[in-house]
């Protein structure tokens, strides 16, 4: 994956550029047991509710609720197989680096004689991540999710500033960005300008002013 | 003469100074300061000149309605004009100058204007500068232009950053006085999200400052003590956010409310965002934006030292300022007895109150001649006389008082602008002569429930006791549109009811003015509209409110009407023999305030200004010194000019190389969509105008889109994956748009078809190898089998080149021996590289965009964008082959076989060769002889692409003629940009390889 962010970014929240995952975008009928069974096969998810993500149980204790404001160096190795609910016919599958072509093929394998599109698109994203407590309140600068309701489970694709984007949470704390690729140095110069120092809105610990 | 009192003050800290500049001289405030109340303090009532006849003026208001005290604040990168004084907090080292004025604020050449008003009337340019026509342009549109007008765009970049923020509520109050604190406590203690933004940098607006003179308590409560504690319960409440020095500018349909946040301009040195735009999306909005005092329209009221009654107040109890030494009050109302009051206690001379009003025996002026004033009821003001500043007043009785300053109260109007954006509907309150809002005609929400409620002042209710009542009621119903139980009415904070004696409309004072004193009463300051302009207005036929603003010029000042609109169609109405109601308002369009420029462009400047586009291998090429052509968003190498080379050399160049050996293109902007489903075939021969289900598996086919008119909107090569999946080319502006497309007719029309599309786009690096040693090329790197028999051209495979994975394409837009490569997008660096290596025996360069077009060119192939231009259809192009005639439909039939679209006189596609071998100008046009309709030469065709081929070394061209198929070899002639014409051949566009065997090697 190229590199739009050569280090992390510390502003009133931090902003790195995360690790490679596969993505396989996998439309379907997501209510078929076909589809229930595909996902949990080759992933270990459930499918999400909408506006949702779930995530594989995980063999060690890490879990998925712990704050971990504190990630970036180790980042990536932590973050298991997900699920993300992208609409009301489609998923979005993470997993490990590299192996976005095996998943698409094994789930086609697994979803045979179901009409179902599964596609390959790690090579077409590049990935974010905004920690620490206000990480929200980067987002809310270049998003109109509703982002101070979101929480670890929550999943949006929505729109970043000029540009489709799509957002999740996966532990309290830490948001997960993705993009196209095409305009990864975009979207690195916009959450690095929105994280800035100064910039804190203090919204997330409301006082009078 | 203006001057700080010994004491006194609520806002401000005497402990504090603060040192700031006003034109060039150093001065100091207090901290809590405005700038005018500042600059009121140090005895300067002066602060501009009016924008038509360059008269000196004051401040009128102490807030956001004020027209006059505008100045220019800050220099060089933080410079911004039109400033008001009133709402500007001091803070050290402020630098503001005045505006409109040459050469200096006291000494004013243009007000030479103002001895000339009488030549000046209302529509004054209209009927003056018509004649000559070009005049108007040339000579009385600069100077107009240079005399008149505010402050100065500022020079240079802004060197403050802004930003946006999207916040979701439940409920958003608008305004933080009483009412609106009322409204968020109970709001917030029902455990709904609240959101909370006030305009200034205080909560508890005028209450706070009434209550200093009337002594007025909530609950028992002095006000002060109320408001702080209402502030500290919001604060301590999670579920509300409360916000000072943030407006709230505009109310949109489905919630959505624009507020303005001036987060640092009181404290500018602080590295955070200047202003923030909030953008948000509420469920249910309360407007308590209280309400603004009238003016009076007497002769000389636009002179320094005439203020609103309760902004004279408010400088007095807030900022400790008495705006004049001897103030007369005048008013059509008992609230601007306070004012009178707080000047007295605060030891400031009162000549005496004039009322309108007659038999005032009772209440505020019974009280008032209690307390010693001197009270003229049926009072008038004649005239004010004075030079720059108040020097007396005149009654219509003849008396004449001395004294500096002069407090007006014409009654207060509603500020119902938020409630009006999205269509709440007003009522004209005939007992206090002001619109309000109808709380029956709410704007309405999407479910056809009110959108919006009304709290405070703002809904005419004046009176403490009365805002606090409808601050609680605005609460429950907001709460019961949320399906939230309604709150306890009892929690409702109370005041004691006030005994108000009714007001007494006064729209021209006296009423039987003359017309030389109807020329004196200014009605909009800032835009120098008086009385008489409205009536001029009027008789000359301008009998709609919007003509008559937009012919006078009221209302349209920056404060966009907040002090002269009533009052303005007040006198309409009178002059027209009407009713106010009937007459109406101007239209309320957001923002209330001026919002800056900057917090509306938010992020979007520098390299965050446009999302720019990079293909994997846009690093490569910037160092390989590619020149950049701007693509959609994209960006994409126009051509790679070599040391000493130009761009045209270099395009030149790149061509002969892809015609000679060997040479490169990235072409992974080209859009991929993947189609897969049992009716992919099916729903591609609807698409497609051609047939894509015969496809087999592992060939390639071109395919033209075509919209349901049956214009052409796209082309591209499809190739088959697998039995139901298909890869879908497009141009590189089209992958989004074609997908869109694709989906729109799958959700809409096609529901029920087993059809799933993906836009894979990006996930792909592609690079087009080009040239009679493409293959050589390819072939050393290893790993494929690309014989001309195992990958015959317009066929795919799929494997390994060299080390990496990759689908290559035999297709071929330049008309060579060539190859697509694709390969997973991280790897596109990896395989240009190994390209380029592995081309070097033939002398491989990349190519860019415009070598490609030439190329094609050559080849006759069409352009999206060039040969198509939104009315094109695939038959002028000539592309029939291209179209089934075995198939039922698709998308764009039935529109091609409309009259008009099957014309055999329609313009169709020729090459078009010059006679002397000279390049044609884009766009030309192929001329016949007369003239049409409108006098205009009469055309017959046109050029839709042109370049210079090195190929055949002479101009080539495509174009659109009349009949052209079957004019070949006749001469046309051709405009040229240059002027004269050119003669030009009809000939076939194919004009190099007409029999395709180069591609095919």
């Amino acid at each position: 994956m190229s590199e739009f962010l050569s280090r992390p970014y510390e502003g009133f929240a931090r902003v790195e550029q995360s690790a490679p995952r596969a993505m396989v975008s996998l439309r379907g009928d997501l209510g078929s047991q076909a589809m229930a069974a595909a996902v949990s096969e080759v992933s270990g998810c459930a499918i999400p509710e909408p506006l949702r993500l779930t995530q594989a149980a995980q063999d060690d204790d890490r879990g998925g609720g712990q704050t971990s404001g504190q990630s970036g160096a180790q980042h990536g190795g932590q973050y298991g197989a997900a699920c993300l609910w992208m609409s009301p016919d489609e998923l979005l599958l993470l997993g490990p680096a590299g192996t976005g072509p095996e998943l698409a093929a094994r789930l086609t394998e697994a979803l045979a004689g179901q009409h179902h599109l599964a596609v390959d698109v790690s090579e077409a994203r590049a990935l974010f991540r905004v920690s620490g407590p206000a990480a929200r309140e980067v987002m809310m600068k270049i998003t109109p999710a509703d982002v101070a309701r979101m929480g670890p489970g929550d999943a949006r694709r929505t729109r970043l500033a000029q540009i489709a984007g799509a957002l999740w949470m996966e532990r309290e704390a830490a948001i997960e960005v993705a993009c196209f690729r095409s305009v990864g140095a975009y979207v690195a110069e916009l959450l690095t300008t929105a994280a800035r120092s100064g910039g804190e809105v203090g919204l997330l610990h409301p006082a009078a002013t | 003469m203006s001057y700080r009192l010994e004491q006194g003050g609520l806002r401000i800290d005497r402990s504090r100074r603060i040192g700031f500049s006003f034109d060039g001289r150093g001065t100091e405030g207090f901290a809590g300061d405005t700038l005018a109340s500042a600059l009121l303090g140090t005895g300067r009532r002066v602060m501009g000149r009016s924008f038509k006849y360059h008269r000196p003026r004051g401040p009128v208001t102490c807030g956001a309605d004020e027209p006059n005290a505008l100045v220019n604040l800050g220099q060089g990168g933080r410079a911004e004009p039109n400033q008001r004084a009133t709402v500007t907090e001091l803070f050290e080292g402020l630098t503001a100058t005045s505006q409109n004025r040459w050469p200096s604020l006291a000494f004013d050449v243009g007000a030479i204007n103002a001895r000339l008003s009488r030549f000046l009337p209302a529509g004054f340019y209209y009927k003056t500068f018509l004649w000559p026509r070009s005049f108007w342009k040339h000579v009385y549109e600069p100077v107009i232009r240079a005399s008149a007008g505010l402050g100065r765009p500022p020079e240079g970049p802004d060197a403050d950053r802004y930003e946006h923020l999207n916040v979701h509520a439940d409920l958003l109050v608008a305004g933080g006085g009483v009412a609106g604190l009322q409204a968020a406590l109970m709001a917030g203690r029902a455990g709904v999200s609240v959101l909370l933004v006030e305009e200034t940098a205080h909560w508890g607006g005028r209450a706070v400052i009434d209550a200093a003179t009337d002594g007025a308590r909530i609950d028992g409560q002095p006000v002060a003590d109320w408001v702080a504690a209402a502030v500290a319960e919001l604060g301590s409440m999670a579920n509300v956010t409360m916000r000072l020095r943030t407006v709230a500018a505009g109310l949109y349909d489905h919630g959505f409310a624009l507020a303005w946040e001036r987060v640092t301009d009181h404290r500018p040195w602080d590295d955070a965002p200047r202003h923030r735009l909030w953008r948000i999306r509420a469920r249910h909005v309360v407007t308590a934006t209280g309400a603004l005092e009238r003016p009076i329209a007497f002769p000389g009221n636009d002179l320094p030292g005439v203020m609103l009654a309760g902004a004279v107040r408010e400088y007095l109890t807030g900022y400790g300022v008495a705006v004049g030494r001897e103030v007369v009050v005048v008013t059509n109302n008992d609230d601007a007895y306070r004012t009178a009051h707080a000047l007295k206690a605060a030891g400031v001379r009162v000549p005496a109150i004039l009322d309108v009003r007659s038999g005032v025996a009772s209440g505020a002026p019974a009280a008032a001649r209690e307390a010693g004033f001197r009270v003229l009821e049926r009072s008038a003001i004649a005239k004010v006389t004075g030079g720059s500043s108040v020097e007396a007043v005149t009654l219509t009785s003849g008396e004449t008082i001395i004294c500096d300053a002069v407090a007006m109260s014409g009654g207060y109007s509603p500020v119902v602008h938020l409630w009006s954006h999205t269509g709440g509907k007003l009522l004209w309150d005939e007992t206090q002569a002001h619109f309000r809002p109808d709380p029956d005609r709410a704007p309405l929400a999407a479910d056809g429930g009110a959108a919006a409620t009304a709290a405070g002042a703002a809904t005419g209710g004046l009176t403490l006791a009365e805002t606090l009542a409808s601050g609680g009621q605005a609460a429950q119903a907001a709460l019961t549109r949320l399906g939230h139980a309604e709150a306890d009415a009892a929690t409702i904070a109370t005041a004691e009811p006030e005994d108000v004696l009714p007001m007494k409309p006064v729209w021209m004072m006296p009423a039987e003015a003359t017309a030389a004193q109807r020329q004196k009463m200014w009605l909009d300051y800032q835009n120098d509209v008086k009385v008489s302009d409205v009536q001029l207005a009027q008789r000359e036929g301008y009998e709609s409110v919007e003509h008559a603003k937009r012919y006078t010029t009221l209302g349209m000042a920056t404060d966009q009407g907040k002090l002269s609109n009533i009052n303005g169609l007040a006198i309409l109405a009178q002059a027209k023999g009407e009713a106010i109601p009937q007459v109406g308002t101007t239209t309320f369009r957001p923002p209330y305030v001026p919002i800056s420029m900057g917090s509306i462009a938010g992020e979007a400047r520098g390299g965050l200004f446009q999302p720019i586009r990079r293909t994997p291998m846009h690093a490569l090429h910037d160092e390989a010194g590619a020149v950049w052509e701007p693509v959609g968003h994209w960006r994409r190498p126009f051509a790679y000019p070599q040391k000493g080379e130009t761009r045209d050399e270099a395009v030149q160049r790149e061509i002969a190389q892809v015609r000679g050996r060997v040479a490169m293109l990235d072409a992974s902007t080209l859009g991929k969509i993947v189609v897969k489903g049992p009716d992919a075939g099916r729903f591609l021969d609807m698409i497609y105008t051609n047939m894509m289900s015969t496809l087999k598996v592992g060939r390639c086919r071109y395919g033209l889109i075509c919209s349901e008119n049956g214009f052409l909107i796209d082309d591209g090569v499809v190739a088959r994956l697998g039995e139901d999946e298909f890869l879908c080319h497009t141009t590189t502006g089209g992958a989004d748009r074609i997908h869109g497309h694709m989906e729109e007719w799958l959700q809409t029309e096609w529901w029920d078809w087993q059809v799933y599309t993906a836009n894979v786009t990006e996930q792909w690096a592609q690079v087009a190898v080009a040239g009679p040693k493409a293959r050589e090329v390819l072939e050393s790197l290893g790993g494929l089998d690309l014989a001309r028999d195992t990958l015959p051209f317009m066929s795919w495979t799929e494997g390994r080149l060299g080390d990496i994975p990759a689908r290559v394409f035999r297709i071929s837009f330049s008309g060579e021996l060539s190859y697509e490569i694709a390969v997973p997008a991280s790897r596109g660096p990896e395989l240009w590289r190994a390209l380029r290596r592995a081309g070097k025996p033939h002398g491989i360069v990349p190519y860019g965009t415009e070598a490609m077009h030439i190329l094609r060119a050559e080849k006759g192939f069409v352009m999206i964008g060039d040969e198509t231009d939104g009315t094109v259809i695939p038959q002028d192009l000539g592309l029939d082959w291209a179209i089934s005639k075995k198939k039922d439909d698709y998308i764009g039939k039935r529109a091609q076989m409309r009259p008009h679209m099957a014309d055999p006189e329609r313009w169709k596609l020729v090459g078009l060769e010059t006679l002397d071998g000279s390049v044609l100008s884009h766009a030309a046009l192929a001329l016949e002889d007369g003239q049409n309709a409108l006098g205009q030469r009469r055309t017959q065709g046109r050029v839709t692409s042109t370049y210079r081929s090195p190929t055949l070394n002479r101009g080539i061209a495509m174009g659109l003629v009349r009949h052209g198929p079957d004019r070949m070899g006749e001469v046309l002639e051709f405009s040229r940009v240059t002027g004269g014409t050119v003669q030009v051949r009809i000939v076939d566009p194919v004009l190099y390889d007409k029999e395709g065997k180069r591609q095919d090697v």
